[in-house]
């Protein structure tokens, strides 16, 4: 694969294969945890510092995993991220810990991780995997503070970001877009838009 | 064959031993940690709920701390202090609150809690908490029921979940003194 | 938590529905929901793993983590049970019986990554059930998902007819529908008693 570039890799994982939004993967955290910006940075960091540290284990040990019992090891070596970035944000950042709660164990389970472990780590040098990892988690970043920002500007009118106040818009707070039901209509209108947006392009190409 | 087989348990086994000593040595100095902001965050809060004490002395029964007895500089009684929980419209709401020898209440926080961002979630807002200092004991209740506290609009539960916290934490208070 | 064995049931299914309220399996749920008959067999597959998945890690929890002081193993030990329970199960049904094997058994690898199972009993643990309370809840939440995901695929069925536009089509189309669902659920489901 000559072809790979650093930039190339890391902004694929941004755009044309971005977790959310074209993979769709990782959908419950996705939604779960988006209602307010402040949350969504949060779980997209840990989730960020467990793709990094799986695709940087099972790419170094890549030579070193038996094919037959790769998925278990897998999952012990993302398991291992999760608690260590469990217990850390459970002590040093209480107040967060709450409010995503059982979405950071769940953490484990997040297709996307054991995805780029089987489809991408296992097969490509530490350097690449850093990469991807990054691309990818930054993908991750801007599809769950972009849902997270919709539903708190509307939801309460305004945007609250580690005590300040970014940005507050007059309008009657539409509580709707903070309930689960405001989730699915988020995620449902920017897919549709996403999707808009390809048929367009794929027109005009034609 | 058969070595091919042990290889692979041993390597299964190798990497969960090392997963487990990582977590093990690295769980003991988060939970220290976590320990100390736990008593941290309590201190805080006795603070907040009752300012104008200078110290404050728990009231043990066996290991588990009932309340707290608030002192002014000069050693004097000024009040009482509490953690309670109560249960919210989604889950338990922790709070902290803090009454004077007659049972007029000095200062109210929120501990923790999982009401609906932006709704239940508001009782943690000045503007809700803001309401309880200088409420006597027999006016804490909702305004439209003649009280003094006004609901949080769409969240009349979590509203009074924290009143009737109180007052059963006040109870609790008289039944021991 | 002294919570009755009723409201365990209500929450369960109704009022914080695994699904629509608490957002847990949805990649099973978008994926499998587009028609009744796979929607019926990943869900009865669900059911029956998280119901043996509660009792399974209860007794891990209280008797093993909990007593040698490893409570920090605890998500990395439920995650290995439950790959480990589903593999005997797949194993066991196609032993004895083929033909549930042959309407199970596609579903049943992809349990394990199944985020609700895994979020039953993290949430056992955490609402500290005790042994019936965890089987109860493990009942109730897999009724809750079956329930909702045969709703969702008769619904995805019918609506087969329906012309939406271009890009509305597919995904951001079951995503409106669950709005809707969500929205019942939330709202009419709140005034049960619990």
């Amino acid at each position: 694969m000559a072809d790979m570039t650093i930039a190339g890799e890391f902004f694929r994982g941004i755009v044309k294969d971005n977790p959310v939004f074209a993979l769709v993967l990782g959908l419950c955290p996705t939604l779960a945890v988006t209602t307010s910006v402040e949350n969504a940075i949060g779980m997209a960091g840990a989730t960020l510092f467990v793709l990094v540290g799986s695709n940087v284990m099972v790419s170094a040990l890549r030579k070193q995993i038996p094919p037959i019992t790769r998925i278990p090891m897998f999952i012990i070596i993302i398991c291992t991220f999760v608690t260590i970035i469990d217990m850390a944000m459970e002590a040093y950042t209480p107040p967060l810990y709450e409010a995503l709660g059982i979405f950071i164990p769940l953490i484990v389970v997040n297709c996307i991780i054991i995805g780029r472990a089987e489809a991408y780590a296992n097969r490509n040098t530490i350097k690449f995997s850093v990469v991807d990892a990054l691309g990818i988690g930054a993908g991750f970043f801007v599809a769950l503070v972009a849902i997270g920002a919709i539903r708190e500007l509307l939801g309460t009118g305004e945007i609250v970001l580690f005590g300040l106040k970014l940005i507050s818009i007059p309008i009657e707070p539409a509580t709707f877009m903070i309930l689960p039901g405001g989730a699915f209509m988020t995620i449902g209108v920017l897919m549709a838009m996403v999707n808009y947006n390809k048929i367009r392009k794929a027109r005009k190409g034609a | 064959m058969n070595k091919e087989y042990v290889m692979v348990m041993v390597k299964i086994v190798l990497l969960s031993v090392i997963a487990a000593v990582i977590l093990g040595a690295l769980y003991i100095p988060t939970q220290a940690q976590l320990k100390v902001y736990q008593e941290e965050q309590k201190q805080l809060s006795l603070k907040i709920v009752n300012p104008d004490a200078d110290h404050f002395e728990p009231v043990k029964s066996g290991e588990e701390t009932l309340y707290y007895l608030a002192f002014d500089a000069g050693n004097n009684l000024i009040g009482y202090c509490f953690f309670h929980d109560q249960p919210g419209s989604q889950g338990t709401i922790t709070l902290a609150g803090g009454v004077d020898t007659g049972y007029t209440v000095t200062g109210v926080k929120i501990m923790a809690h999982s009401e609906t961002p932006g709704l239940g979630a508001k009782i943690t807002e000045e503007s809700f908490t803001g309401q309880f200092p200088g409420v006597a004991e027999d006016d804490l209740m909702l305004s439209k029921d003649g009280g003094a506290i006004d609901a949080i609009t769409g969240a009349t539960v979590s509203s009074v979940a924290v009143i009737d916290g109180l007052h059963a934490a006040m109870n609790e208070i008289k039944a021991n003194e | 938590m002294e919570d009755s064995l009723f409201s365990i049931a209500v929450n369960g299914i109704f009022v914080q529905n695994f699904l629509l309220v608490q957002f847990l399996g949805l990649c099973s749920f978008v994926g499998v929901s587009k028609e009744t008959k796979s929607a019926a067999g990943m869900s009865a597959a669900v059911l029956f793993v998280m119901i043996i998945a509660s009792i399974a890690s209860f007794l891990i929890y209280t008797y093993l983590l909990l007593p040698m002081g490893l409570t920090f193993l605890t998500t990395i030990s439920f995650i290995i049970v439950i790959a480990f329970l589903v593999q005997l199960v797949e194993f066991i049904i196609r032993k004895f019986s083929p033909p549930l094997y042959r309407s199970l058994g596609i579903f049943l690898p992809l349990i394990t990554t199944n985020c609700a199972i895994l979020g039953v009993v993290i949430l056992n643990t955490r609402l500290e059930y005790g042994f019936v309370q965890s089987v109860f809840y493990g009942i109730s939440a897999g009724l809750g998902y079956t329930m909702v995901m045969l709703l969702m695929a008769a619904i995805r069925e019918k609506s087969n007819a329906i012309k939406v536009p271009e890009a509305v089509e597919g995904l951001p189309h079951a995503f409106f529908i669950t709005t809707l669902l969500s929205m019942a659920f939330v709202s009419y489901f709140q005034v049960i008693p619990t």
